[in-house]
């Protein structure tokens, strides 16, 4: 429990969680290192426990030199506008161009292989099909749910992940990705575009609302439930 | 005798680079060569030992990795070539200073 609370208190104070861990372990093996050493000594058991205590302090103390240290804060502490607004849009756009330049690679590969596309079997259709729905769905979703993971890990405010969840379903809506692959003899052609319609709003806002509230509606859950849980860890 | 903490802090970080560069050590390991090489004269204190070794690792100074060593795993601290720049700035630093030191106390004015 002791380990628990200054692990919450690590994180808070805007220590990377495998640092904190890290950090947490190498105390508790140091101590025990020290009682073994005492043992050897032929101390008794609590006096080695004791001897440790004093040699080393409580965990308490390592938690308060490590927070004391600013350069122990994770480069999202210090920026975390970069880290939970900017990175997160960055990684949708690396991830939808990867996406897109794989699926054109595989195609390229079927017809190298296989001929040309002619009459595309009803499996592959079904196939492009799902691409289309993942890249347009399933991307900004994705990484804007790592995103609000790594925040939630990292008991960041909800300042900035909510503004990046904002931004990627934003963009995410106004994003097309049509794969069409022939039914009957027509050449295959993979249209990948980003744009909105003020004539016809309704689809991209209605598709980047829903997007957001499949994101935020779990994280603010979770920011609940570490937010009580950090509470507990002070009392 | 109670020691300047600024003092102490620099001459940790000193100890820390010089005996890893010889080679790589755990905390305990180091808290207890420290021990022993200074004949207790200068204790780091072991609390504050992890805070100051992840700073000199977020610095670039030093590299840690994970290692089994008799069924127990222990994270093993290392110098960087950048570590080591740093470790012969301090070096001729210490020996600017500790040579002052020794001068003024030997009454060298002139």
């Amino acid at each position: 429990m002791a380990d628990s609370n200054e692990y919450e208190r690590l994180i808070r104070g805007g220590i990377a969680p495998r640092r904190a861990r890290r950090a947490l372990r190498e105390f508790a093996e140091h101590r025990s290192d020290i009682v073994r050493e005492r043992l050897s000594l032929g101390d008794s058991a609590v006096d080695s426990a004791l001897a440790a205590d004093s040699r080393l302090g409580t965990a308490t103390v390592l938690v308060d030199n490590m927070l004391a240290s600013p350069e122990l804060k994770s480069w999202s502490r210090r920026r975390p506008w970069l880290a939970f607004a900017l990175a997160p849009v960055g990684v949708f756009c690396a991830v939808f161009v990867g996406l897109s330049l794989a699926i054109l690679a595989a195609v390229n590969l079927y017809k190298a292989t296989l001929g040309d596309l002619h009459a595309a079997p009803s499996l592959l259709q079904g196939i492009s099909a799902g691409i289309g729905h993942a890249a347009t769905w399933g991307i900004p979703i994705l990484v804007s749910g790592a995103f609000v993971l790594a925040a939630i890990r990292r008991r960041e405010s909800s300042l900035w992940p909510m503004a990046g969840v904002l931004l990627i379903c934003m963009i995410g809506g106004c994003t097309n990705f049509d794969l069409v692959l022939p039914s009957v003899s027509m050449t295959p052609g993979l249209t990948i575009g980003i744009g909105f319609s003020t004539e016809a709003p309704a689809p991209p806002l209605s598709r980047a609302a829903a997007m957001v509230f499949v994101t935020l509606l779990p994280y603010l859950w979770a920011r609940r439930q570490w937010a009580g849980r950090g509470v507990r860890a002070a009392e | 005798m109670q020691t300047s903490s600024s003092l102490m802090s620099g001459i940790s970080e000193l100890l820390l680079l010089n005996l890893l560069a010889e080679r790589e050590m755990y905390g305990y390991e180091l808290a207890r060569t420290i021990r022993l090489t200074t004949k207790d004269a200068i204790s780091v204190g072991e609390g504050v030992l992890y805070p100051a070794l992840h700073t000199l690792e977020r610095s670039g100074w030093l590299r840690a990795r994970r290692r089994v060593v008799g069924g127990r795993t222990r994270v093993y601290y290392s110098l960087t070539p950048a570590g080591r720049r740093r470790l012969g700035t301090m070096n001729q630093e210490w020996h600017r200073i500790a040579g002052g030191v020794q001068a003024a106390l030997r009454g060298d004015h002139g």
